[in-house]
């Protein structure tokens, strides 16, 4: 599924009247089963990017269009706060998407403990949300979106709160899962090394209103190794990423 | 031995403490009563009160009022509370909803509800309507608010993921709008009960034909005190075994409750 982000702005409307300017103009495109990822200071648009291409946001001016004009593929986002509900086990949160596409209960149990188990959250089945560690509630956000197998993954800083073991073990897992699913993943992170590590493309935005700085090809063949990050093409494109964000980083920090 | 009792009592100091100061409290009564220092007749001994308490119980003395006003209580609360439940669910979720009606309950929530009576015996008559209809306006305030402030603070964010999995209204209703609002549900019951059971009461005060507030009034009209304190005994009870079974009920109905407040 490849998305065009054709113009998007937004502008939130606050109750006590002041408006906040989210995302300017923002255009960009993005092909079929490619990995994208998204940097960019704090509150430059891009949670409110994920949730206008999964169309829970009206965009003000602009549109999203899908391959083959297509109206409403699915496109699951991994929330950046996991947004599980804390009233399901970890059974039902996982199972959430397809108890909504109506899958009987007894089909839908053998896929989720089969997710469960790929994910390491195996013998959790009927903890609630508050009882699992902040990596487990992650593992468990991302299990259930890839239970659905959507057409777009929108990720969300999915592995923020991982310490950096769990975060290798379950960048592998991403990547293996994509390359089996053939999925679109647009991935939002602030982690220069994993957008590098994970992505096609890195779409680099300002400081908010969101506005495209620049999109950097990731010329790195795959499978990709742990060690590349010692290499040379690595390292300059890290620390050409890192001369756009900081100052954008530092408008955002009000340090100039 | 000496060692299990001892984190015993550390375990339950507070509660010690409570027994002692309600033991402490009736001990100083029964004395000074005994003593002839306060009232007999105004202040019976405890020991004498808890002795007819019993007899009477067991006579069945109070069965009949006990039956009729716990039905009043049940009755006012399932009309007021089930139909403060429906429309408070209705005007957490919708907005528009919400911004019609909130400056009417905002103007009628806080008028006493006692101070409705005349006009309730003006439209329903003197008869049992009367009271179950005194008794539903007294439920239906706290249960209204509490629900609609118990679908408000649900996290947004549980809107837009179930949304993202294709929710129908109803989904959302069923997976996020109940089980969100249900801990201010609870809390919402246990008000409206408590303010059921008060009117409940009072209007038996009124009326005085029937029910645990009657016998109340008329033991007070007629000197026996003893039957008053029994009664007030009843009420306590009433009201406690109340909240208690209510608080069992959260145990089994949100067991994701109490963490998730106190990680907030
Ligand atoms: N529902 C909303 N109502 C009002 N303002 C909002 C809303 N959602 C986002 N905003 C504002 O829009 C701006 C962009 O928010 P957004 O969450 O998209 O930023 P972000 O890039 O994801 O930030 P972060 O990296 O910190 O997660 C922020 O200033 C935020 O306050
Ligand atoms: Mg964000």
């Amino acid at each position: 599924m490849s998305i065009i982000i054709e113009d998007i702005s937004k502008v939130f409307a606050k109750d006590t009247g002041r408006e906040v300017a989210a995302l300017d103009k923002l255009s960009f495109a993005i092909e079929e089963h490619e990995f994208v990822s998204i940097v960019g200071p704090s509150g430059c648009g891009k949670t409110t990017l994920l949730k206008i291409v999964a169309g829970l946001v009206k965009p003000d001016t602009g549109q999203i269009k899908f391959s083959g004009g297509q109206k409403n593929p699915s496109a699951v986002i991994v929330f950046q706060d996991q947004g599980l509900l804390p009233w399901l086990n970890v059974l039902d949160n996982v199972g959430l998407g397809l108890e909504l596409k109506g899958i009987p209960k007894a089909t839908r149990r053998t896929q989720v403990l089969e997710f469960m188990f790929r994910f390491r959250l195996d013998g959790f089945e009927s903890h609630f949300p508050h009882e699992l560690s902040i990596g487990m509630r992650q593992r468990v956000a991302l299990a259930r979106a890839f239970l659905t197998n959507p057409d777009i993954m929108l990720m969300d800083e999915p592995f923020g709160a991982l310490d950096a073991q769990t975060r290798l073990i379950l960048q592998e897992e991403l990547l293996h899962t994509w390359r089996a699913e053939q999925n679109t993943v647009l991935f939002v992170t602030h982690d220069i090394d994993e957008a590098i590590l994970l992505s096609d493309r890195i779409i680099v935005l300002s400081d908010r209103p969101g506005k495209l700085q620049t999109i950097i090809p990731i010329p790195l063949g795959r499978p990709r190794e742990l060690t590349l990050k010692d290499q040379p093409t690595f390292t300059s494109i890290r620390q050409q990423i890192w001369k756009l964000l900081e100052p954008e980083v530092r408008k955002e920090l009000k340090l100039t | 031995m000496k060692n299990s009792l001892r984190k015993m009592i550390a375990r339950y100091r507070e509660n010690l403490i409570t027994l002692a100061l309600i033991l402490g409290f009736l001990l100083i009564w029964e004395l000074l009563a005994r003593a002839g220092l306060v009232s007999r007749i105004i202040f019976p001994a405890p020991s004498r009160i808890l002795v007819l308490f019993f007899a009477n119980l067991a006579a069945g003395k109070y069965t009949r009022d006990m039956i009729v006003t716990f039905s009043r209580v049940f009755s006012g609360f399932l009309i007021g509370g089930g139909s403060a439940l429906v429309l408070g669910l209705i005007m957490g979720w919708s907005t528009r909803i919400r911004r019609v009606l909130d400056p009417i309950v905002a103007a009628l929530h806080p008028i006493p509800k006692f101070a409705l009576l005349p006009m309730v015996i003006i439209l329903f008559g003197i008869g049992e309507s009367s009271r179950i209809a005194m008794v539903s306006i007294g439920s239906f305030f706290p249960m209204l608010i509490s629900t609609m402030v118990g679908v408000l603070q649900i996290n947004p964010t549980y809107y837009e993921v179930i949304e993202n999995y294709g929710a129908s209204r109803l989904d959302t209703f069923r997976k996020v709008v109940l089980p969100g609002s249900l801990p201010f549900i609870i809390g919402g019951m246990r008000l409206a009960l408590k303010s059921a059971l008060t009117l409940t009461i009072g209007v038996e005060m009124v009326f005085g034909n029937s029910g645990l507030g009657r016998v109340l009034w008329l033991s007070w009209e007629t000197m026996r005190m003893t039957d008053m304190y029994s009664v007030l005994l009843i009420v306590s009870i009433i009201g406690f075994g109340l909240t208690w079974s209510l608080e069992s009920l959260k145990k089994f109905l949100i067991p994701w409750h109490q963490e998730v407040r106190s990680a907030e």
